[in-house]
């Protein structure tokens, strides 16, 4: 397969943001609009700075009563402006992506992301050794402080010992309760795989290859890793040898800013009852504002794969298996095997705890997903979409569940029948709530 | 000794143009106060940013190797990450190499006596920013994050916790425009066994550029920047009887707004004619 065009439409709003978050300070809010100020433009026009610093710093500024107050519109001063659901008073808006020119587009990075998720999701489905990876590398997470113990034990502080393979093995049977040499085994080939070493070179006496209590200690342990040593089990050791490597994503071509609003979104979570309701504690609402793509907006891109990456001399470097070839030339069927998990999840967790507008938008979804013509898929793209979209939250809850890894608290806490996330956002749309953000359909561009 | 005879240069110029954004890699800010995780590289006197000649040439090599299924065989870097070129090693080979011919091969001790090695045949110039172009005064008027380019925030979300740890990239902006640019292709008659090869082999370097543009230029080209377009293009033929005063003017091979417009079949009679030899 060489590049393909694709059109992609939104099918829900879509909020790719910049990282910024505009405030109060940022701009001013008119007659159902925000305008972003400019700050060239309010000194072109003769504004006195320290007159204007001296506002900012008194505690009730809004450039709407300054602008107001000297008769300037919003529109001589604004870089540009867009539809604004509600006055944001306090509340931050979140900034979407644009160009230098003002125009927004789909980043690649955005899109390659979703087709990642996608991927480890569906080699993780149907890879039973990658699973079984997986849950033993969790298993270890679960109970690394433990097996980082006993080998401080075991090693009564000589050094050369911490690092000794052996020693390592005996502390994951004792931590683990494992009679069997034969599965610490594995737990051990699966502890020096995931912090990226060679058991037999340790074994060897390799010092690179050495693995230290800290280590083993520390697995797991950062939130914002975690899934890196199975992405690498599933898709390759370092981002040379990465598969998504072979999966050239184009950026989007721009659109206009007509195409965006500052939308509200609310932050739903489960209430007393089982219901899943807008969330309000102590008087404050738990709401907040986002410059999004509005529903049916299209834009164009291109995919491509890099055959050459999969050609017999390639091969010889970086030894792609069948299972990962076939996630990438059957790339629709695996996004939307993985997209159909999400939306039969979030569709029963909308009806379960009484959402209907949710419940009904992923009924349109899945129909959606039931009459898609060839070639087409369903990806969850930027903020909003939820943990479950952006992660295989599905199969780690399956293998905590499996494994009972919840059930002592002293083991990590987590129940893994509770309803997790507990939480969702939603988009409104005319005061509504409406649908779930980041929903996005690609179809093959033909001729 | 090697006799070695300049019959000729082929001289291809035009703009490039930056589709989607575009990353050449700098030297990071270090510890700089509010400087970038990857910068551009840029200009050292104008600080603007360009696109050095190296990275042009390179990038093209690596795709006529591919194209061509070249074995990459020769280590420039045997540790992690192993990086690997491809350069015969054997001088009938070499021969026959439109890759080795047209972008050289190092000297080395193998090759110590191979007595019909060629120089490489192509020059390709630094490409800095266009200074007339009207891409260029958009930029200048653009509310850019620092001088002509813009900061692209970006998010690794674990994909157990969905945790996000941010991450930043400088991009020169689709739609800048650098320009000139300039590569030189050389006619060397090496000991009068002739050129044919060499003005055989020119259509390569121009099926390079063509494989260039359906792939990227500079990093994160896998993740949406680095697409660019050979625009506003121009050949010209300066034969060895053009240098000499012989003639009045450059041959013009073909012109044209892509590559497509060019006529590059016709490349090789019209050389043969005005070789004036």
């Amino acid at each position: 397969m060489g590049s393909t065009t694709y059109r992609l439409t939104c099918l829900s709003p879509v909020h790719i943001g910049t990282g910024q978050q505009w405030s109060k300070f940022d701009g001013a809010y008119h007659e159902g609009r925000w305008y972003v100020v400019d700050l060239d433009k309010v000194f072109a026009l003769g504004v006195d700075g320290n007159e204007l610093a001296q506002a900012m710093g008194s505690g009730a500024f809004s450039w709407t009563e300054w602008l107001r107050g000297r008769r300037i519109s919003p529109e001589q001063v604004a870089l540009y402006s867009l539809p604004c659901a509600q006055p944001p008073g306090e509340v931050y808006i979140r900034e979407g992506i644009k160009d230098v020119y003002l125009r927004p587009y789909i980043p690649a990075t955005t899109l390659k992301g979703a087709i990642r998720t996608a991927i480890v999701w569906y080699l993780l489905r149907h890879d039973e050794q990658a699973k079984a990876f997986a849950r033993r590398y969790l298993i270890l997470a679960v109970y690394a402080k433990d097996i980082g113990q006993i080998v401080n034990r075991l090693a009564k502080g000589n050094r050369q010992a911490e690092e000794d393979p052996q020693l390592h093995l005996r502390a994951i049977r004792e931590a683990l309760e494992l009679d069997d040499t034969q599965e610490a085994e594995v737990f051990l080939q699966t502890l020096y795989r995931a912090l990226g070493k060679h058991l037999e070179g340790a074994r060897r006496g390799d010092r690179h290859e050495r693995v230290r209590m800290r280590d083993i200690r520390d697995l797991g342990s950062d939130r914002r890793f975690l899934a890196l040593p199975v992405e690498r089990y599933l898709l390759g050791k370092d981002p040379n040898h990465d598969l998504l490597r072979v999966l050239q994503v184009g950026d989007s071509e721009t659109t206009s800013l007509e195409q965006m609003e500052v939308g509200l979104v609310w932050t739903y979570h489960l209430d007393s009852s089982g219901k899943l309701q807008p969330k309000r504690e102590q008087g404050m609402e738990y709401r907040s504002l986002a410059e999004w793509l509005k529903p049916e907006t299209g834009v164009r891109l291109s995919l491509r794969i890099d055959e050459n990456l999969f050609s017999e001399q390639a091969n010889k470097v970086l030894r792609f298996h069948e299972a990962q070839k076939q996630a990438i030339h059957r790339l629709p069927e695996v996004c939307n095997r993985y997209a159909q998990a999400v939306i039969e999840r979030q569709r029963t967790y909308a009806a379960q705890h009484h959402q209907p507008q949710l419940q009904e938008f992923y009924e349109r979804l899945r129909q959606k997903l039931n009459g898609l013509p060839d070639g087409a898929l369903l990806l969850n793209i930027g903020w909003g979409g939820g943990w479950e979209a952006k992660t295989v939250g599905d199969i780690v809850q399956e293998i905590l569940r499996d494994d009972q890894l919840g059930e002592n608290p002293q083991k990590g806490n987590i129940n893994p029948d509770a309803p997790f996330p507990e939480t969702r956002l939603v988009g409104y749309q005319g005061g509504a709530a409406a649908y779930p953000l980041g929903w996005v359909l690609l179809e093959p561009v033909r001729g | 000794m090697p006799n070695l005879m300049l019959k000729g240069k082929v001289i291809i110029t035009g703009a490039i143009e930056a589709v989607t954004g575009l990353h050449i890699g700098g030297a990071a800010a270090g510890l700089d106060i509010g400087g970038i995780d990857n910068p551009v590289i840029r200009h050292p006197v104008t600080r603007e940013p360009y696109i050095p000649g190296s990275s042009l040439r390179g990038k093209m090599r690596s795709l006529l190797d591919k194209h061509l299924g070249l074995e990459a065989n020769k280590f420039i870097q045997r540790r992690e990450p192993v990086v690997r070129v491809h350069e015969c090693d054997d001088e009938e080979k070499y021969l026959q190499c439109p890759a080795c011919q047209i972008f050289g091969v190092t000297p080395g001790d193998q090759r110590r006596d191979w007595n019909r090695l060629k120089p490489s045949r192509l020059i390709v110039r630094d490409v800095l920013l266009s200074q007339t172009h009207e891409a260029t005064r958009r930029l200048r008027e653009a509310k850019t994050d620092l001088p002509f380019t813009e900061v692209k925030w970006e998010a690794a979300i674990d994909r157990i916790t969905a945790a996000a740890v941010p991450r930043q990239n400088e991009r020169v902006p689709a739609g800048a425009v650098f320009s000139p640019f300039e590569m030189v292709y050389n006619l060397f008659d090496l000991n009068g066994t002739g050129i044919e090869n060499d003005i055989q082999w020119l259509t390569h370097l121009l099926k390079a550029m063509e494989l260039l543009e359906d792939d990227y230029l500079g990093g994160y080209g896998s993740r949406g920047a680095g697409k660019i377009a050979f625009r506003e293009l121009k050949v010209l033929f300066k034969s060895r009887a053009y240098y000499e005063g012989k003639v009045d003017k450059p041959i013009v091979l073909g012109e044209g707004d892509t590559l497509r417009d060019l006529n590059v079949s016709q490349f090789a009679e019209k050389i043969r004619q005005n070789l004036g030899d």
